[in-house]
């Protein structure tokens, strides 16, 4: 997910009624993007409550990978996207899959950590490039928001693995395994503190600029406020008080995926809706029908049940060449989402309906 | 500036790839070693504290600082 960095300018027009506030509409996006974090909470302490906790850390497996199947079909079905980025879609699977099958069949440590922490990236870059897109529906478009809105959600995810146990242990494993030098407690307890410090910074500047922007003709999203602020909670919530790491990790696994597989789902439709009497066979996914949804959702897990599926049943090098697939898939997941999604794209704003603004300058962020 | 910005992408990839792959090149620590490393780093985490003394058990060894009573238990009583 792209976040923009694109500068508003206020002398482009007068208009400054209330703008949308919602993606989908007010009940979709309370269920798929900002009260997603309570019900997956709800959830999580039902399947605690009765044991069922494997039903999690199942759904959260197959839905780690699932969810790339969307991305793809966005990256690799629209003609225009293809033609304008076909050398970054071509050749980075080319380059993924040389790098997995060296580390694989090479029996290398390392790749681990990489996908640990672009995974941890990605998720707050997701978590941010969402909110950005509601304040670009919002009409607020600072870059200084913008930058701000990047670092609340790049600390805060930060902070969250430096001090959960779980995920450091994770962490230290792979760099240990790798030979790297053994960090002393004084170290890590020095990061942790000082990452407590940068968060709590940047929290406060984070706080005191939306409540500024709310003196202003063009104040933020509260609908971004409530995303980042149950997302946020619920990777606190995941990696915190939840001492299991497999069962942390796949509970914020779901919450990452149904953003996801809406927010593609919205994006498609709208495109497809956009694009009327020119809909490509991949479009025609995106109707507003019970019967495409469902078919839409049964394609994606389908993705994530074949390659997980064949990773619990085979062996030997067919389970590694899963492996090297199943690690390419992933890369490619984190790398094709730092720009398919950028509101520097004129057709992506237009499909967002956030185009009634003046692009200034467009230093693209948005890295996943 | 988007060619910047697809090198930096890159270079963020492929430093720590590096990094990593420098370290290996020397002798590789064994999984015992690997616990006792984050034995050091995380001296308080129960987990870590299990997972070593489960290398320590798989190796057929018995935690040093343990007294003597408590080495043949399983490792769940020494919990």
């Amino acid at each position: 997910m792209s976040a923009t960095h694109e500068e508003f300018d206020f002398t482009a027009g007068s208009d400054v009624s209330p703008r949308p506030w919602w993606l989908v509409g007010a009940r979709w996006d309370i269920v798929l993007f900002l009260g997603t974090p309570v019900l997956l909470l709800l959830a999580a302490e039902l399947a605690t409550h009765h044991g069922a906790e494997m039903v999690i850390v199942v759904a959260g497996t197959v839905g780690a990978v699932a969810h790339h199947f969307p991305g793809f079909l966005r990256a690799y079905g629209d003609k225009e996207l293809f033609l304008r980025q076909w050398p970054r879609l071509v050749f980075a699977p080319l380059a993924f899959a040389i790098l997995c099958s060296t580390f694989v069949y090479g029996s290398l440590d390392g790749l681990s950590f990489i996908v640990l922490m672009w995974g941890v990236w990605h998720a707050s870059a997701q978590v941010c490039g969402m909110g950005r897109v509601y304040d670009a529906k919002a009409g607020h478009l600072l870059p200084r928001t913008a930058l701000l809105d990047k670092m609340m959600c790049a600390t805060w995810f930060l902070l969250v693995l430096l001090l959960s146990p779980g995920r450091l242990t994770v962490a230290l494993t792979e760099l240990y395994k790798c030979g790297l030098p053994t960090a002393s407690p004084d170290l890590i307890f020095a990061l942790q503190l000082c990452s407590i410090v940068v968060t709590s910074a940047v929290t406060g500047a984070w706080i005191l600029h939306v409540a500024e922007s709310y003196e202003s003709q063009r104040p933020q999203s509260i609908t971004k406020v409530v995303l980042f602020v149950g997302s946020i909670a619920f990777w606190w919530y995941a990696n915190i008080p939840i001492q299991n790491v497999i069962i942390g990790v796949a509970l914020f696994e779901l919450l990452h995926d149904v953003h996801y597989l809406a927010f593609v789902w919205t994006f498609k439709h709208s495109e497809r809706e956009s694009a009327k009497g020119h809909t490509t066979p991949v479009n025609r996914l995106f109707r507003k029908t019970f019967g495409s949804v469902i078919f839409y959702i049964a394609l994606t897990v389908a993705y994530g049940v074949f390659f997980r599926g064949n990773e619990a049943l085979l062996s030997g090098p067919a389970l590694k060449l899963v492996a090297v697939v199943v690690l390419v898939s992933t890369l490619l997941h984190f790398y094709t989402d730092s720009f398919i999604w950028n509101l520097r794209e004129k057709s992506t704003r237009q499909t967002l309906d956030v185009d009634d603004f003046v692009a200034v300058a467009s230093p693209s962020r948005g890295l996943s | 500036m988007a060619r910047v910005r697809t090198f930096a992408v890159w270079l963020w990839l492929v430093l720590p790839l590096a990094v990593l792959l420098g370290a290996q090149l020397g002798e590789q620590p064994s999984d015992i070693e690997v616990q006792q490393r984050l034995r050091t780093s995380l001296p308080e985490s129960e987990q870590v504290l299990l997972a070593y003394l489960e290398a320590l058990r798989g190796e057929g060894r018995t935690h040093p600082s343990l007294p003597i009573t408590m080495r043949h238990q399983p490792t769940q009583q020494l919990l």
